[in-house]
């Protein structure tokens, strides 16, 4: 069945096409059921899938914290960004030891005091299944602080082997430059803010590795299905 | 509703508790795989990246985020193969986004596994009967089942392991029960679903016994 369709183009002139038209080929038999099967099957991991809606990507809990204007300014979220309120963080210092302890606010957020110059353990316990650590080297803490000497002898020297090529890094601003000083605590903000969206980077859940994941399952259950092979002939040969 | 290992490895109590997950999730994997057969490595692979994706779905509810967890509905379709496949999706979960982590994998495997086998063995007469309306009771009993028996067996790991079995207990009372009403429903209705689009999918001949009573037809 040929027709003849005329399109005008760009020049002025009318070119004539001629379009088959062919009546709609029915599925084969076999092929259709396992088509519509396998579209049902989608369909009902779709509705499944689909059930939660108001819903967000997230689950593991994630810590972060960094030294600002001379606090230790950090927050709790969880995978998708969304801030966890009201958790309950243990500081710990390099031994183990607890320094102190601090709940989240409503936006996630809390600020601490450091009072020594060691490494700080951040470890927000959200309760059932939701637990989060983030260790702050000792080298990122203000150099004013006392680094505590009476403390843990030996993890404290791994703490404040870094003080010495920190002091390079972050040299302390001079009280009689200002502006410097406000530059320098401008460009601190912004390399934490670099800091913290680098951290919700590598902990956001993305979809690529959740596809990836249900590729490596039917990878995994391919695997499976060769050694399983012969168990078809074995329990299979009296029904066939 | 994963365990975090580093809930557990701190005591040898919750030392005991990952290795007797472990043990525990061995075996009824190897169960699992005993009752396999070539023919049913597609549904096990379908429910076990069904299972993988929807427990990666997050509802914030106060202070935390929940998820459908669905191993009532796995066990429901896979019988005994429940083992292999919540192992297989859980184990991913562990290594892509470090839920639960590697070593207490065992731990969460025999958690949600156990009592989705356990909804197998007590409510398969209920949805594969006659009436959709049991069908779809037994569903629901199936859903809370699975998330009451997961959060129960999580809560007592947690309390073995030494923690304040209240803390424990109260996350149990709490949020899951919220999830297993949601959880029964869905459930519920994937199974009404199944039996009227995909009955093979809930022919359950996924059984030990299934060889011998199905086999001369």
């Amino acid at each position: 069945m040929t027709e003849l369709r005329r399109v005008r183009v760009s020049g002025g002139g009318v070119l004539e096409i001629s379009v088959c038209a062919s009546p709609p080929r029915p599925w084969p038999s076999g092929r259709s059921r396992g088509l519509t099967g396998l579209a049902r099957m989608g369909l009902a991991i779709a509705v499944l899938a689909s059930i939660p809606a108001p819903t967000a990507w997230a689950h593991k809990m994630i810590v972060f914290a960094a030294v600002q204007d001379g606090k230790i300014q950090g927050e709790v979220y969880y995978q998708d960004g969304s801030p966890a309120q009201g958790v309950k963080v243990a500081i710990l210092g390099p031994g183990g030891g607890t320094l102190g302890a601090v709940d989240s606010d409503d936006d996630g957020k809390f600020v601490y005091q450091p009072r020594v110059r060691c490494a700080h353990t951040f470890v927000a316990d959200g309760g059932f299944g939701h637990r989060a650590e983030y260790t702050l080297p000792a080298a990122q803490l203000p150099t004013t602080l006392p680094t505590d000497d009476a403390g843990q002898p030996e993890p404290q020297g791994a703490a404040t082997a870094g003080p010495a090529g920190a002091k390079h890094v972050h040299p302390a601003p001079a009280g009689s430059q200002p502006e410097l000083a406000a530059e320098i605590g401008d460009l601190n903000r912004q390399i934490v803010a670099l800091r913290a969206d680098l951290e919700k980077w590598k902990s956001a859940l993305r979809l690529q590795d959740v596809l990836g994941g249900v590729g490596y399952i039917f990878g995994i259950l391919g695997g499976l299905s060769y050694f399983l092979r012969g168990r078809r002939t074995a329990n299979h040969g009296d029904r066939g | 509703m994963h365990l975090h290992e580093a809930f557990l490895s701190s005591s040898p109590q919750g030392i005991a508790v990952l290795g007797g997950g472990a043990l525990g999730a061995i075996a009824g994997t190897a169960l699992g795989l005993r009752a396999m057969d070539y023919d049913h490595v597609p549904r096990v692979g379908m429910v076990s990246s069904a299972f993988f994706v929807i427990s990666l779905i997050h509802v914030p509810l106060g202070v935390t985020s929940v998820h459908l967890l669905l191993n009532g509905l796995v066990g429901l379709i896979l019988g005994w193969a429940a083992f292999p496949a919540l192992l297989i999706a859980l184990l991913l979960q562990a290594v892509l986004f470090g839920h639960g982590g590697l070593l207490a994998l065992g731990v969460n495997t025999f958690a949600m596994g156990l009592p989705a086998v356990a909804c197998w063995l007590l409510l398969r007469r209920a949805i594969g009967g006659r009436s959709d309306t049991l069908a779809f009771l037994g569903g629901c009993a199936a859903g809370m089942l699975g998330v009451l028996g997961a959060a129960f067996l999580a809560a007592s790991a947690l309390w073995i392991a030494g923690r304040a079995f209240e803390l424990a207990a109260k996350a149990v009372l709490g949020f899951h029960v919220i999830v297993a009403v949601a959880e029964g429903l869905v459930t519920g209705s994937a199974i009404v679903f199944f039996r009227r689009a995909r009955p093979e999918l809930l022919s359950l001949r996924l059984s030990h016994t299934s060889h011998e009573a199905g086999g001369p037809r």
